[in-house]
């Protein structure tokens, strides 16, 4: 407990806390000094009860509020003690970069910052599963409103607050989740000994987690009914005083995506070990080069987007035409148009899809030839087909907007576009199934999820091009089968392999093995659940449903089925909960695990488990191809030293 | 294995596989539309049935979704049959510890599966493209409706009748309409899943619109209107329900409104005045939730009558309306 109250994590969250308690406070009484119409006020919490009841005090502040947020942050980070070393430079001292739990016991590195990538790795993981499991308890909430026609215990406002923070709060889970990924898998397989800017690094991680904090305290704080999107001139006018928060919370996680992509790209390009080429490298660094450059490059647009929100709320610059000055109309002044937020949202939100589900991708490529002890089939088409989708994906983004007051001839472009998303996709697929064939596939847990994967996102890349087509997507645009869909990638694109992650370098985290009888049982009740979910949320979408509605008239049919996606998303929630007691339970108490459980050829399997600090006790030697399986005697990396095989 | 084997079990692999692939998309279209493909069978149940479509602008689009069924089902069964064929037939024996045969990968395999993905997506922007076409392309002799969008509810003006306001768009069967949509406040969606065409309605200038709603009064040219254009043409008689299909607040799920979809003659009648709409606020209010509301729609549907909203569910009162629809038709004759 002691080592609670003193970790970075907490003091951090605590001077979150207090930082904005006192900024609002200090902000509300000078604005009302200099005459402001404010209420000074030090209590800036609960503007909105549980129940979706407006309690917001007369007098509420927002300018202040958005000041005392982004104070907030600073407050976290200060308190954290991640800026110390900068703070230090800034001095003119040289501090060293510190190593190993400092004499405290092992754990506490994780609730700690620190500078090793394994240690970060593990932190954006635990994060990701935290916060993906809030995420589905809203979901989770708003689904039992929907099991049934009317409204049964939520309204049109707290249905809008529970909706609009799912999404983006499993936006930041999926982050943390693909932060895990690329910052624990990504030096270790090139044969690094940690990221290129270790303290950037623990900046990226730690950023994350006050903007989660920030997202979720806005649910209590007012919640927002703009969905994830907050397109204008909605999210500039609502009167739900939480808007603000989203933005701030949505605005500061990209920094997290800013700094940890490009962090990425520079160890990928100059901390390879000898011998590695680019096309030696394992195929998950492909993907997650490809995922971090997609990261470091179109994440601003968003920020500018959200900023121009933020400023037209909280001080009354007129970006996108909702509070248009009737003199300025008068006098001929052009007023701004709402459209312009989409294409700003989606030029980066399409490719942060793709930055979600690469990853994942190459997740599936990566274990795939393991568990069938066959090469990966065509490497090299593969890890081009990560950047090919990578390129393609960034000059979609209009797709979504095809129902939009958009000129109809400057729609065809991105339907053309978008369908060239399906050759590279397609080049994936083929490749997965001729690496499985004729493969001796063992289906330990890790394969299992790597198949779901493979299905469910198969079932989401199917329903993809029927929304790519303008005419199609004028019937189905904003349906619950788009719902469906989006569900359907990112279930396979990030969650399923994610989980395969999960379940196969668990040993090489931890040291132990997790329970093979829990991981089954895991995953067969999750793709049943998921798939019965997710064809069912296409289905009502096709019948007429739309997306984002608090209830459904019954003249629709669609009772039985919105019981049936509710039963689903409850089966897939109790799945995970199986996960994490048996992550939680055998990270305890499993058998020790060996070094080379899977008989992998990739780096880190040939160093032992857990991984010492610096991941290699030399500099380790690439002398051939990663996937020759099927030849005996062909080596990859020579390891000096090596424990194990 | 020699070459020679390994050459010959794949043949047999592969022909077995041809034939599972065509019967699985076969199955798989089927289970999708409800209707077995080459005959007239159906099945009674497709899984992703689209509602009765009842525009002109519903026909090239729901043809373009049944070339995507096909593909959906082609695709499916490409990459599953072989992936459940692999997993059966090639999983690891028990005990057998070895590394399965070194493929590492065929270019010409590779060349293939770019290139053909690439001949269907060429079909289906020409498809795309062609459909999208046909659904935007404008009548000869279409009327105007002016919808107005705010939260939460829709306003509707016709301009060739002196700008008659009215609360539901009232049209004649086959008669092409050209919404002119324009939002009060945010992003609002129109939305009619039997007309299969959706589209936004954007809040520009809503400075001018408020000057322009006191009046009325669209025909004075100003700068900035710039409504949002939708063409449909109803070729069935009934009511359908308007759908606001862009996230817009706190009523967001109950934004509806309604298209009545009348017979040119009681068209005629309503625009002198003479057809009585079913004004009852209960009915045009009546939430998602409220029993008795489909009873009442059906009865108005098959009766094409004056509502009674004092009639409970489908009793005796459709008779009665039926009867009373025709005597509106005798004096429309007269």
């Amino acid at each position: 407990m002691r080592y609670f109250f003193t970790s970075s994590l907490f003091i951090g969250a605590l001077g979150q806390w207090l930082t904005g308690y006192f900024a609002y406070n200090a902000l509300t009484r000078l604005r009302f000094n200099l005459g402001y119409d404010v209420t000074p006020a030090p209590w800036f919490f609960r503007l909105r009860n549980f129940f979706g009841e407006d309690i917001t005090p007369p007098g509420f502040d927002e300018p202040a509020m958005v000041l005392a947020t982004l104070f907030s942050l600073i407050g976290f980070l200060l308190c954290s003690g991640v800026l110390t070393d900068w703070l230090k430079m800034c001095a003119g001292q040289r501090p060293h970069l510190t190593h190993g739990a400092q004499g405290k016991p092992e754990w506490t590195r994780y609730i700690n910052v620190d500078v090793n990538h394994k240690v970060i790795g593990i932190q954006y993981g635990m994060s990701s599963i935290f916060i993906l499991l809030v995420g589905g308890l809203l979901a989770i909430l708003f689904r039992l409103e929907l099991a049934m026609p009317g409204l049964q215990f939520l309204d049109g406002d707290s249905y809008n607050t529970l909706f609009s923070a799912h999404g983006i709060i499993m936006i930041a889970a999926i982050f943390a989740g693909v932060g895990a990924m690329t910052n624990y898998l990504g030096p270790v397989m090139v044969g690094a000994s940690d990221m290129a800017f270790p303290r950037l690094n623990a900046f990226s991680y730690w950023v994350s987690v006050p903007s989660a904090l920030i997202l979720i305290a806005g649910i209590f704080m007012g919640g927002w009914d703009t969905g994830w999107v907050g397109y204008p001139t909605h999210s500039t006018s609502t009167t739900m005083a939480g808007v603000q928060m989203f933005l701030l919370g949505f605005y500061l996680n990209g920094f997290s995506s800013i700094a940890s992509g490009l962090n990425l790209v520079v160890t990928t390009i100059y901390m390879r070990a000898k011998g590695m080429t680019y096309f030696r490298m394992p195929i998950f660094v492909w993907a997650a080069l490809a995922a971090s450059i997609l990261q470091m490059t179109v994440t601003q647009t968003v920020g500018v987007a959200l900023t121009m929100v933020v400023a037209e709320r909280a001080i009354g610059l007129d970006f996108f035409g909702a509070i248009a000055d009737p003199t300025l109309v008068a006098a001929g002044v052009p007023t701004g148009d709402p459209i312009l937020f989409q294409h700003l949202f989606w030029f980066y939100s399409h490719p942060a899809v793709y930055v979600w589900i690469l990853p994942g991708l190459g997740i599936i490529s990566e274990l795939l030839p393991v568990f069938s002890r066959k090469p990966l089939f065509g490497y090299k088409w593969i890890a081009l087909s990560s950047v090919g989708i990578a390129l393609v994906g960034s000059i979609v983004w209009a797709h979504h907007m095809l129902t939009s007051s958009m000129e109809p001839m400057w729609k065809v472009p991105f339907m053309i576009s978008t369908l060239f998303v399906a050759v590279p996709t397609g080049v994936k697929f083929f490749s997965w199934v001729a690496t499985i064939w004729e493969g001796k596939m063992r289906f330990q847990t890790p394969m299992l999820f790597v198949l779901g994967a493979i299905s469910v996102f198969l079932l989401g890349g199917l329903s993809g091009p029927i929304l790519g087509t303008i005419a199609t997507d004028m019937h189905l645009h904003d349906s619950y089968f788009v719902v469906g869909h989006f569900h359907a990638t990112i279930f396979g694109g990030f969650v399923f392999p994610f989980f395969a992650a999960i379940y196969y370098w668990y040993p090489k985290m931890t040291g132990r093995m997790y329970n093979e009888a829990l991981g089954k049982l895991h995953f067969w009740i999750m793709v049943p659940g998921f798939w019965v979910m997710s064809l069912m949320q296409m289905r009502v979408g096709m019948q007429g449903m739309r997306r984002r509605i608090a209830d459904y008239g019954p003249d629709l049919g669609i009772a039985a089925e919105q019981a049936l996606i509710t039963v689903a998303t409850l089966a897939i929630g109790w799945s995970i909960l199986i996960m994490l007691y048996n992550l939680v339970s055998s990270a305890r108490s499993a058998e020790k695990a060996p070094a080379n459980p899977w008989g992998s050829r990739s780096p880190e399997f040939q160093s032992p488990s857990p991984l010492p600090e610096f991941n290699y006790d030399a500099p380790i030697t690439v002398v051939g191809d990663p996937y020759d399986y099927g030849i005996e005697d062909a080596t990859y990396v020579v390891v000096p030293g090596a424990a194990g095989d | 294995m020699s070459n020679h084997k390994n050459n010959s079990s794949n043949t047999v692999h592969f022909s077995i596989i041809g034939v599972l692939i065509v019967v699985c998309t076969l199955a798989v279209y089927t289970i999708l539309t409800g209707a077995v493909p080459f005959t007239d069978i159906s099945i009674g149940y497709g899984l992703f049935e689209i509602p009765q479509a009842a525009s002109a602008q519903a026909q090239p689009i729901d043809w373009l979704f049944d070339a995507h069924f096909w593909l959906i089902a082609f695709l499916f069964a490409v990459i599953v049959v072989p992936l459940l064929y692999s997993i059966v037939v090639f999983r690891q024996e028990e005990g057998d510890e070895t590394d399965a045969p070194h493929i590492h990968g065929n270019t010409a395999l590779e060349i293939a599966w770019t290139v053909v993905p690439l001949i269907f997506v060429a079909a289906f922007i020409v498809w795309g493209w062609q459909s999208y076409f046909a659904v935007l392309a404008p009548s000869d002799n279409e009327v105007t409706i002016r919808a107005q969008a705010y939260k939460w509810d829709w306003d509707f003006y016709y301009p060739e009748h002196d700008n008659m306001f009215s609360k539901s768009i009232v049209v004649p069967v086959g008669q092409p309409v050209l919404l002119e949509m324009q939002s009060r406040d945010v992003i609002h969606a129109f939305w009619v899943p039997a007309f299969r065409v959706k589209q936004d309605v954007f809040p520009y200038d809503t400075n001018a619109l408020e000057k322009n709603f006191a009046n009325a009064d669209y025909s004075s040219n100003y700068d900035h209107y710039k409504p949002q254009i939708m063409r449909f043409t109803p070729i069935e008689e009934g009511v359908f329900r308007v759908r606001c299909a862009e996230i817009c607040g706190t009523s967001h799920y109950a934004m509806l409104a309604h298209v009545f979809v009348l017979s040119q003659a009681d068209y005629d009648l309503w625009v002198a005045g003479e057809y009585k709409l079913p004004a009852d606020p209960d009915f045009l209010n009546a939430q998602p939730g409220d029993g008795y509301y489909l009873d009442e729609l059906d009865d108005y549907l098959n009766g094409t009558g004056e509502f009674d909203p004092s009639a409970g569910g489908d009793e005796e009162p459709a008779v009665e309306v039926e009867d009373e629809s025709a005597a509106v038709d005798g004096t429309d004759e007269s």
